[in-house]
């Protein structure tokens, strides 16, 4: 092999790796939110989300692997009941404090002391060619505890406008709040919360 | 019986009032130790802590923290009445410098997402207001009606403040207090019969209702200058004269003194609120 069929073998060989390597996607916050849904007084279902999610995803398509790390701001929680107004019947029926003022309370997400919640992923599980599920830890006011995501759907390609390439994933989990000492109000504010959270991500 | 348990009122009013009852009863009628009755205050609190957060602490937050507080205070007035500490101003002070120092300990985590200079305001300011209201607490030391009175009102005032600050868990804890104390002027009342001790009766009540207090200055909302007429509730007690009216009325008396100022907080307290 001459010097020429050297440099060009070993240029294949470094894209090859590169095409390969890993991809860090960072989360597009206009576009992703952990949303929820929990189920009151055995009547309803409330269902909220958190405003403010940011994180990272580390993707490799060949390698089928991946990291997820997203960090969610908890006073950004949002259920639609934000303040009551002097006067009002809520403020009235209710109370002088919302519900998103209590759910920030020392009783459920005690933002004074735990402005975070966090979640990162250990492994990344395929079936075939298809991820299916992401294992990981969710810690929430200082407990941690195992939580895996079930992947609904998950797609990487160009923005259809754009053409910039991009990633978008829905997932889905069930947990239970009183795993992470959030006992306030079982069972009439049911103990189970349904995870629905969509991302969309860039590469960094 | 999950919907029973999980009921607020029971959780906070009547299942530790039943347990600071049996308690009192205990102490007073069948171990004939009346000086230990405060006790039952602490055991009201345990009982509205076992039913709403539980005894998990492998996240110490302020809740946690406070949950070990009201305990710890329970131990002490166990061991000051053992020992038969008389209430001399060396202790009082010793006790209050404690609380504050507890107060400090219960609100690292808050202060540790404060910036700097308003974390050292907050600390200042709550370690010296909880002082403030342990050491005024303890201002009846040998009347057991009104130091009783004063944890009464402390307690439910201070579940009201805990409220308009948007959390019923604290509100809970310190109406649990208030019943505990309930528990222990009923017994009076009935008997008829003043207790041996009385400095050491309000200890379970500031020690749960001053940090929370301030934790709903901090984190709920609640003015500032709302939980300022509290340190006078203990002091308003006292403003009656110690005629020699029977037991039940100088109860109701010192309890219906006590109520102003409480009254007052919350009345500022609401209007702060936006609910006005």
């Amino acid at each position: 092999m001459n010097l020429a069929q050297t440099t060009l073998l070993a240029g294949l060989l470094s894209t090859a790796s590169a095409m390969a390597a890993p991809l860090t996607y960072v989360l597009d916050p206009a576009h992703s939110f952990p949303n929820f849904s929990i189920n009151h007084l055995g009547m309803t279902s409330i269902h909220g989300r958190f405003d403010k999610m940011a994180g990272k995803v580390v993707f490799d398509a060949a390698a089928r692997s991946g990291s997820v790390e997203v960090r969610i701001d908890t006073a950004s929680i949002n259920t639609g009941d934000a303040k009551h107004e002097a006067g009002s019947w809520v403020a009235r029926t209710h109370g002088p404090r919302s519900r998103d003022e209590h759910l920030r309370s020392a009783d459920f997400f005690n933002v004074a002391e735990f402005p975070e919640m966090l979640y990162k992923s250990t492994r990344f599980n395929f079936n075939g060619e298809v991820l299916d599920s992401i294992d990981g830890h969710l810690t929430l006011v200082g407990v941690t505890r195992p939580v895996r995501l079930t992947v609904a759907q998950f797609k990487c390609g160009p923005h259809p406008f754009y053409k910039r390439p991009m990633c978008g994933a829905d997932a889905e989990a069930t947990l239970k709040r009183s795993d992470f000492g959030l006992k306030f109000g079982i069972p009439a504010i049911a103990d189970e919360v349904k995870l629905q959270i969509g991302l969309e991500a860039y590469p960094e | 019986m999950n919907d029973l348990l999980g009921n607020p009122a029971l959780q906070g009013g009547v299942a530790p009032f039943l347990a600071a009852l049996l308690a009192v009863v205990i102490v007073i009628w069948l171990l004939r130790a009346d000086r230990f009755a405060g006790i039952a205050i602490t055991v009201a609190f345990i009982t509205a802590v076992a039913l709403t957060v539980g005894w998990s602490f492998e996240s110490m937050s302020a809740t946690r923290k406070l949950s070990l507080l009201g305990i710890g205070a329970g131990v002490l007035l166990l061991a000051a009445e053992a020992a038969r500490l008389a209430p001399r101003p060396a202790l009082r002070t010793a006790m209050a410098v404690a609380a504050a120092a507890a107060t400090l300990w219960l609100l690292l985590g808050v202060l540790r997402q404060m910036a700097p200079v308003a974390a050292a305001l907050a600390a200042a300011a709550g370690a010296l207001f909880v002082a403030a209201l342990v050491d005024s607490g303890q201002g009846a030391p040998r009347n057991s009606l009104q130091s009783g009175a004063t944890a009464l009102v402390l307690g439910l005032a201070g579940g009201a403040l805990a409220l308009l600050g948007a959390s019923a868990v604290l509100a809970l804890m310190c109406i649990s207090v208030g019943a505990g104390a309930g528990a222990v002027l009923l017994v009076q009342m009935i008997s008829g019969k003043r207790l041996a001790t009385a400095w050491t009766l309000t200890w379970p009540a500031s020690a749960v209702v001053g940090p929370v207090a301030v934790l709903s200055v901090l984190t709920g909302g609640v003015r500032w200058y709302t939980v300022l007429p509290l340190l006078a509730v203990p002091w308003a007690t006292r403003r009656l004269p110690v005629a020699r009216h029977p037991v039940w009325l100088e109860t109701i008396l010192a309890a219906l003194a006590a109520a102003v100022p409480a009254a007052l907080a919350l009345v500022l307290a609401w209007a702060g609120s936006g609910a006005a």
